[in-house]
């Protein structure tokens, strides 16, 4: 992957916007949040960027992305300390809708999954990517890719099941 | 379905059926067009500004001002991870604590800023003014602020002297200012990241409140559990290092009559007046760390600090080393530069390493730190910089 050389900040801005923002709300499901989170990462590439070559725009914004939206949905859940119980009898009536229901629980769930299963899972089933692009995202094997995801499958079913006990 | 489910099934062709529901209710769920404008146009607006730390809305810029005593790096810190707050949720007591602080006229408070070397804290008078300008007041010191949060007047009554700032050009149209994080506080109304439960604090049964913006940080915020009305607002979260472990806001006046001589940038009758020194271009971090370091050292006879977010032996260094004033303020806003970069790093991606080291023809790591492409560099002891390895760190 080739530097984007010499870099164009409004050509980078223009090509990642909407990846960035996209990779956050889905991770979080707020506007606000995501908003606040792509505003980060654009800051952050920016301090890369002046700090040495960036060998993939691409890359270094979906992970940036994914890794502080994660950070944050983390933070939300632990201060809140949502369980299924509380979780469900606090949905707005709006949410009741069986959808909405369970991409909220979806994100609830995957806030307490390790960090990197959180990552590789969101990466491969929000962004839809490949083991081999995620990999390369998250700079680790693509076995590293596989044994995250398998787990976080693994937790996220076993979390379903508590949940549709709780229903 | 469209081609786009069709790819969605051949990725999820082996979750559970209801779990791939979930996944497919996150992609279903329609991006705003609006907020994707909205992180395009901010985006856009970094290509000209000086360098920022991770945080939203703000400058790197605020944190260049001359740098005075400890208890403004304790201001400057509240202002990091105050121009992040990020408040969740809803809460009564929060949120008619909020009500009353946007209906709050000029207003003061007492800053406290607690040292692990001191055992009291350090008092921090702090007056702001109808339309924003501030004054404060610190150790016989006292400094005012424009309405833009820029020290533009310091004062100091034993020797009747007065140093004039000139405004910084190039801000932006809402820059940072020391009392952001209350200027976030009255624009929110919804509920805090956790409740605290009560405390007695001087006298009154308080409600807390916790808020984390970033993961280093945490602001605890005491309301008046009968009225309402704001207490106090705890900070922690300093970077490694730093003496500073705390900082507390308490005994807020609201509605106050001030007279309007003590926000004037003119300098009082009988004061001798003198002009700042100008600051430094900005660098970025990795330079800064070089100039500072390097400043710091030119000074010392080669030996490096004990720490670069600890500001109390630098200053003592400087004032006895008689140095210029320029050259003083060049340093200054170079580990000034630094901070904001301290603040939001998770403690466990750097490490300043040079305490007890000096110039001595070894070369040794003196910091070092993960970047956001968790790649390791380390600058050494004989100012150069390099990426690393775990490793080296063994060795350093």
């Amino acid at each position: 992957m080739a530097e984007e050389h010499p870099p164009d900040w409004p050509k980078i801005v223009e090509r990642h916007a909407e990846r960035v923002f996209r990779i956050a709300y889905r991770i979080l499901g707020s506007e606000h949040d995501a908003e606040d989170v792509s505003q980060l990462v654009f800051i952050e590439a920016k301090r890369v960027q002046e700090s040495g070559p960036i060998l993939s725009w691409s890359g270094l914004f979906a992970r940036l992305a994914t890794t502080r939206a994660i950070d944050l949905l983390r933070r939300r859940r632990k201060s809140v300390e949502i369980d299924e119980t509380h979780y469900v009898s606090n949905l707005e009536p709006h949410h009741h809708v069986v959808g909405a229901e369970l991409a909220a629980w979806l994100r609830n769930a995957a806030a307490q999954l390790p960090e990197q299963q959180a990552a590789v899972f969101s990466l491969s089933h929000f962004e839809q990517l490949d083991r081999n692009e995620v990999a390369a995202i998250l700079t680790i094997s693509v076995e590293a890719v596989s044994t995250a995801l398998y787990k976080a499958r693994g937790r996220l079913q076993e979390q379903l099941k508590s949940y549709n006990g709780v229903r | 379905m469209s081609d786009k489910h069709s790819a969605f099934r051949e990725i999820n062709d082996d979750l559970e059926p209801q779990l791939e529901a979930a996944v497919w209710a996150v992609l279903s769920e329609p991006l705003p067009t609006d907020a994707i404008a909205r992180v395009k146009s901010r985006a856009l607006k970094l290509e000209n500004e000086p360098r920022q730390d991770v945080r939203p809305s703000s400058r790197i810029s605020s944190w260049s001002r001359p740098w005075i005593q400890v208890a403004s790096l304790a201001a400057c810190i509240v202002l990091v991870v105050g121009a992040t707050m990020m408040f969740p949720a809803s809460s009564s007591a929060f949120a008619q604590a909020i009500e009353r602080l946007k209906n709050a006229g000029a207003f003061r408070y007492k800053e406290l800023v607690y040292l692990a070397t001191e055992e009291k804290p350090v008092e921090v008078e702090v007056l702001v003014a109808d339309d924003g300008r501030e004054r404060r007041t610190l150790l016989g010191m006292v400094s005012i602020h424009d309405s833009s949060g820029q020290v533009r007047l310091s004062l100091i009554d034993t020797n009747k002297s007065a140093t004039v700032h000139e405004p910084m050009a190039g801000l932006p149209d809402e820059p940072e200012r020391q009392i952001k994080w209350l200027e976030r506080l009255k624009g929110y109304g919804k509920k805090p990241d956790k409740e605290l439960g009560t405390m007695k604090i001087d006298g009154r049964d308080c409600l807390g409140f916790e808020v984390k913006p970033i993961p280093s940080a945490v602001y605890a915020i005491w309301v008046d559990a009968k009225t309402s009305e704001l207490v106090q607002v705890e900070f922690t979260g300093m970077p490694k290092g730093s003496s500073v472990t705390k900082s507390v806001m308490k005994n807020f006046e609201f509605n106050q009559s001030f007279d309007p001589m003590l926000f004037s940038l003119d300098t009082p009758q009988g004061y001798a007046s003198s002009a700042a020194a100008k600051l430094p271009a900005l660098l970025p971090f990795e330079e800064s760390l070089v100039e500072a370091l390097k400043g710091y050292t030119e000074l010392s006879g080669g030996k490096f600090p004990k720490s670069v977010s600890n500001w109390g032996e630098w200053a003592i260094l400087m004032a006895e080393s008689g140095i210029a004033k320029e050259k003083m303020t060049t340093i200054s806003g170079r580990l000034g530069t630094l901070l904001p970069y301290l603040t939001t790093m998770s403690k466990e991606d750097y490490d300043y390493t040079g305490a007890d080291k000096a110039i001595d023809g070894k070369r040794s790591i003196v910091f070092w730190y993960r970047n956001p492409e968790k790649q390791l560099r380390a600058l050494y002891s004989d100012f150069t910089v390099s990426p690393i390895t775990e490793a080296d760190l063994t060795d350093k």
